[in-house]
């Protein structure tokens, strides 16, 4: 039986969310995940869907793997911990209850003593002409088809962004039979020898990376640093792309040197950016930390945020990569057990040692990744006046323009002046490029202020809540 | 199934179902997102945005940016990519 107010509740379900629960449950705290998804892991350890068979799982991959260790160490932790799959969270009320919107489009609030916020990341939208036709991807979608769908999103496709995410996408796409043109990433050779040294025993994407990139090779891909796609093109869907190279230093596109492409498949991955809505809406404060994918929650060493008893870990609350997530929600786990009177001060201590000196040992890596990684000012001028940075309400950046020069200072004049931000997505896929375009530091740029519920919820669902608490709340 | 998009090997699909869209039965398999499913049978453009008319596709395909938005079983606007097919389901208007 559930009880009527959880000792610690768990939003997202990916490796940062699980390893919480596992630490939580392993010191005897009861707890719920709450995750979107039909099963756990998240989007990096998402497994095929329950409905088919996997005969040989060793076929799926080191991701894999790490994912069902991942879930056999929850599962060997015990029954407490309850797990509520395809439930969206849409609100959070009083600073620790958590509402929510499970299958059949019920509506619930489920109070909680303690919240650990594990909502992952999303990629870094980054508009060019052409961005909102039927055929880009993000790398994350294309990932999904691949992995958990098992389908081969097209047949010809070019795959342009930072990072080694990019050749991980593009060798799994060449598996899948995809004929992959080019990889256009617009850092510079991302290895240099001494990252490359440390980072070879301890982090999977770069290794993973090098791997593909010796398989993208042989199958004579072409990697391309210092480029970038300019502007995709087609009636109906992508058609053609035009690419071409962007300055080493800021990555501005140097436009007399564009070639084209012809795919049917644009994949776009130019990093991730954290889901903080639900610590935002917690009342947790945030800070822009450009290295950490922009807006994160303050954090202390126990992972707790600026609210006493809700914690905030893996990329939602800074982008640095599953191995890390996963570190920092055993430590969440951990606080929030010690919190609740389950373990002692010592035990605790004891048992943080370990993720703690894993979080050190991962430093490094994380600082040349960030380096390598970082989004340089010159993409923004990828966009034309026509392009889209409101996918939802369909806003120009001409109109954002005219908007600046009106004298909106800020994310939330802008929203204001011209609806950008005001659609289902709420801000996620325009905040980001638009907070570059005012003429201020992005973080001086504010924030679109999330407003329940940060996903859509139907009137039909919220008059059926109504009525079952009579009117009031 | 021939001809589409569906990698065999690694997995084997859930059972076969049928679904409707717009008024055109297509071939899915559980445990398949729509969003998938239509892919897989090469269906890249999925609606119209409202303002500029313009086409538009799956695009995230994690759930957060609404792109894929469809009529389902005559509820407007749910998320193809986050929507399990189901035997039977009814695509676009009726």
């Amino acid at each position: 039986m559930s009880p009527a107010t959880w000792p610690l509740i768990i939003v997202g379900g990916g490796p940062a969310g699980i390893a919480a629960a596992t630490e939580a449950a392993r010191a005897g705290l009861r707890c719920l995940i709450v995750d979107e998804a039909p099963a756990l892991g998240g989007q990096i350890y998402r497994q095929p869907p329950g409905e088919f068979r996997i005969p040989d799982a060793r076929r799926l991959g080191r991701d894999h793997r790490r994912g069902e260790r991942l879930r056999a160490e929850l599962a060997a932790a015990g029954d407490r911990v309850e797990v509520r799959s395809g439930t969206s969270v849409v609100d959070i009320v009083d600073g620790r209850t958590v509402v929510c919107v499970g299958p059949g489009a019920a509506l619930r609030s489920l109070p909680a003593e303690r919240l650990v916020l594990a909502t992952g990341a999303y990629d870094r939208p980054v508009p060019f002409p052409g961005w909102t036709l039927p055929g880009v991807l993000t790398a994350g979608g294309a990932q999904t088809l691949l992995k958990t769908m098992r389908i081969r999103p097209g047949e010809r496709a070019l795959v342009s962004g930072t990072g080694p995410l990019l050749l991980v996408v593009a060798g799994q796409l060449h598996q899948a039979g995809v004929r992959v043109v080019a990889v256009l990433d617009a850092g510079g050779s991302a290895y240099p020898p001494r990252t490359l040294a440390r980072a070879w025993r301890q982090v999977g994407l770069l290794r993973d990376g090098a791997r593909y990139r010796l398989a993208l090779a042989r199958a004579r891909i072409p990697v391309r640093y210092h480029h970038s796609v300019f502007a995709a093109y087609g009636e109906g869907a992508v058609e053609v792309v035009e690419y071409g190279p962007v300055g080493p230093g800021d990555w501005r596109p140097i436009q007399q040197r564009e070639r084209f492409a012809e795919v049917d498949l644009l994949v776009v991955g130019y990093g991730f950016v954290p889901n903080v809505e639900l610590s935002e809406l917690a009342g947790c404060r945030t800070e822009y930390v450009p290295a950490l994918g922009g807006w994160v929650p303050v954090r202390d060493e126990s992972m707790q945020t600026t609210v006493p008893g809700v914690f905030a870990v893996g990329d939602g609350a800074g982008v640095a990569g599953a191995l890390v997530a996963v570190e920092e929600g055993r430590l969440a786990g951990i606080a929030a057990a010690e919190q609740a009177g389950m373990l002692s001060a010592a035990d605790a201590g004891h048992r943080r040692r370990r993720p703690q000196r894993r979080l050190r040992a991962l430093a490094p890596v994380r600082d040349a990744l960030d380096a390598l990684s970082a989004i340089r000012p010159g993409l923004s001028e990828l966009a034309t006046d026509e392009t889209l940075l409101c996918r939802c309400e369909e806003v120009t950046r001409a109109q954002v323009c005219d908007a600046v020069a009106q004298g909106a200072g800020d994310l939330q004049a802008v929203k204001l002046l011209t609806r950008l931000g005001m659609g289902a997505c709420q801000g996620r896929n325009c905040a980001p490029s638009t907070a570059g375009l005012l003429g201020c530091a992005p973080g001086a740029a504010g924030r679109i202020n999330p407003r329940p519920p940060v996903r859509p919820v139907t009137l039909a669902t919220l008059a059926r809540q109504a009525r079952q608490e009579g009117g009031t709340r | 199934m021939r001809n589409d998009r569906r990698l065999t090997g690694y997995v084997e699909r859930g059972r076969q179902v049928q679904i409707v869209v717009d008024g055109v039965p297509l071939p899915a398999f559980e445990g398949e997102s729509l969003a998938a499913a239509l892919l897989a049978a090469g269906r890249r453009a999925l609606r119209t945005s409202p303002d500029r008319a313009e086409p538009r596709g799956m695009y995230c395909g994690i759930g957060l940016c609404f792109e894929c938005v469809l009529p389902i079983d005559g509820q407007p606007a749910v998320r193809a990519c986050q929507t399990p097919v189901r035997d039977g389901m009814r695509i676009g208007t009726p």
